[in-house]
């Protein structure tokens, strides 16, 4: 009788520790939100300043460690050529296709990733330093970066610090950091 | 490499997130002045910037002339409102010592280009004042070896262009054209031609009401910003012209527009009399 009950205790507890240890993290169909700033490098930055920026994601995780997405990011930034113009702003609308590779230690995930599109800038003010060309709005566009993700409590529920790097060549091969704080949702159960 | 999708995506978001963005023109070159002039003066720089408007179209020009026809008056293809136009400008002292410049803005419409400097308005009066430019022409101290900046703000270019529009097509005295703030006029009334006084005709006949009001829908906007420099040092002035358009007509290429792309304008010289 002891004994059995110590086998149904050990069953039981076996239960449990079971439920507490499933995966934290969903995977399936994505959306992510992020916000938080551009600043480019030298040389464009001495004719545009940091600014704001924001960005909208979404994909698919096709397995644990890889998923497949597209984004749309807009950022804002005062324009520091030589005046006039002076306290000029412009935005940069960035828009493409990605690939994440990434792997999940406990509640932490960290990634690399990178992916192609298309960059429209929304004025020629950067004309002045020829990073733009006369009526040459858009840019293929090329980034890649690295980052951390933290899943919460709810399994659909992470958060998320990524930096990129993206590089403009149809803009004299202007080059920026983005660094974003980001919430994902994902869809999927599984 | 394109996304035809995504070049779409983009444009959508960019009209959707900042319809009006501006465009930059800058001029080929600096305009330098101040220099002796070799009989007791300096040197006065004078530059034009025609802005790089496309072609208008036949349906564009139907539009309009149906519009002239209800409104009984000369519709211009580029109106006020079509366009907000400011102009930046540095100027930098060249010279060790502390100087003086102004700077006057004048311009055209499609129709006419204003110019004070050709047009005398009592030529009895050897000390009448000058005829005034449409803005500007304010003193600006500029210190030794060094810049300021500044603005004809796109309030003022609209102010200029109905004055331009009032003094070209209504005769309106430049005086009272400059001197009256029209910005927010919905109409003016034009006059008869301005006789100015001769020798033998000191008291020329008073102006009187000729054809009927122009309203705001058909006042001309200035499609050429002229621009006369006149420091009493060694000086250069550095400008750029912002254009927000409104309505779709600015060429993308700006002044690097191949011709047959542009409307070529052609104002004719206002002068008193005509």
């Amino acid at each position: 009788m002891i004994l059995r009950s110590g086998v149904l205790g050990i069953c039981a507890c076996a239960c449990i520790a079971s439920v507490a240890d499933a995966r934290p993290a969903s995977t399936g169909f994505f959306a992510e939100g992020g916000a938080g700033v551009v600043d480019f490098l030298p040389s464009a930055s001495n004719d545009a300043s940091i600014g704001p920026a924001f960005d909208i994601r979404v994909g698919r995780d096709l397995f644990s460690w890889l998923s497949l997405g597209g984004y749309i990011a807009a950022s804002s930034h005062e324009a520091t050529v030589p005046p006039p113009p002076s306290g000029q702003w412009f935005q940069l609308y960035r828009g493409g296709a990605d690939a994440r590779l990434g792997a999940l230690f406990d509640r932490v995930a960290a990634f690399v990733e990178g992916g192609v599109g298309e960059s429209m800038i929304s004025s020629n003010v950067l004309e002045k330093v020829m990073i733009t060309k006369p009526g040459k709005s858009f840019s293929f566009t090329i980034h890649g970066g690295a980052g951390f993700e933290y899943q919460l409590e709810n399994r659909h529920y992470a958060v998320g610090l990524a930096v990129d790097a993206f590089i403009e060549p149809q803009f004299k091969s202007m080059k920026a950091l983005e660094t974003r704080l980001y919430l994902r949702y994902t869809y999927g159960g599984g | 490499m394109r996304f035809p999708a995504l070049h779409a995506a983009l444009i959508v978001i960019g009209l959707g997130g900042c319809a009006n963005d501006p465009q930059y023109l800058q001029p080929p070159a600096d305009m330098e002045a101040g220099m002796d002039d070799g009989m007791g003066g300096t040197t006065v720089a004078k530059a034009q910037l025609t802005l790089p408007i496309k072609p208008e179209t036949s349906a564009e020009m139907a539009a309009r002339m149906t519009l002239a026809n209800k409104l009984g008056v000369m519709v211009p293809y580029v109106k006020v409102g079509d366009i907000d136009t400011e102009v930046e400008w540095t100027i930098t002292n060249l010279d060790d010592s502390d100087g003086i410049a102004m700077i006057e803005l004048n311009g055209a419409n499609e129709w006419f280009r204003y110019d004070p400097s050709v047009i005398v308005l009592d030529p009895t009066d050897d000390e009448a004042p000058p005829t005034p430019g449409l803005q500007g022409d304010i003193p600006l101290d500029v210190p030794a070896k060094g810049s300021i900046s500044g603005t004809f703000r796109e309030d003022q270019i609209l102010e200029a262009s109905i004055d331009l529009d009032q003094i070209t097509r209504g005769h309106v005295n430049p005086f009272a054209a400059v001197l009256t703030v029209n910005k927010n006029d919905q109409s003016f009334q034009p006059l008869s031609t301005y006789i100015p006084p001769t020798q033998t005709m000191p008291m020329p006949p008073m102006q009187t009401a000729d054809g009927p009001a122009v309203p705001r829908e058909a006042f001309a906007e200035m499609i050429e910003i002229d621009l006369v420099f006149k420091p009493d040092h060694h000086m250069t002035l550095d400008y750029d012209i912002r254009v927000r358009d409104h309505r779709g007509i600015m060429n993308s290429m700006g002044l690097d527009a191949p011709a047959n792309q542009l409307t070529m304008f052609a104002p004719a010289v206002y002068m008193v009399g005509m």
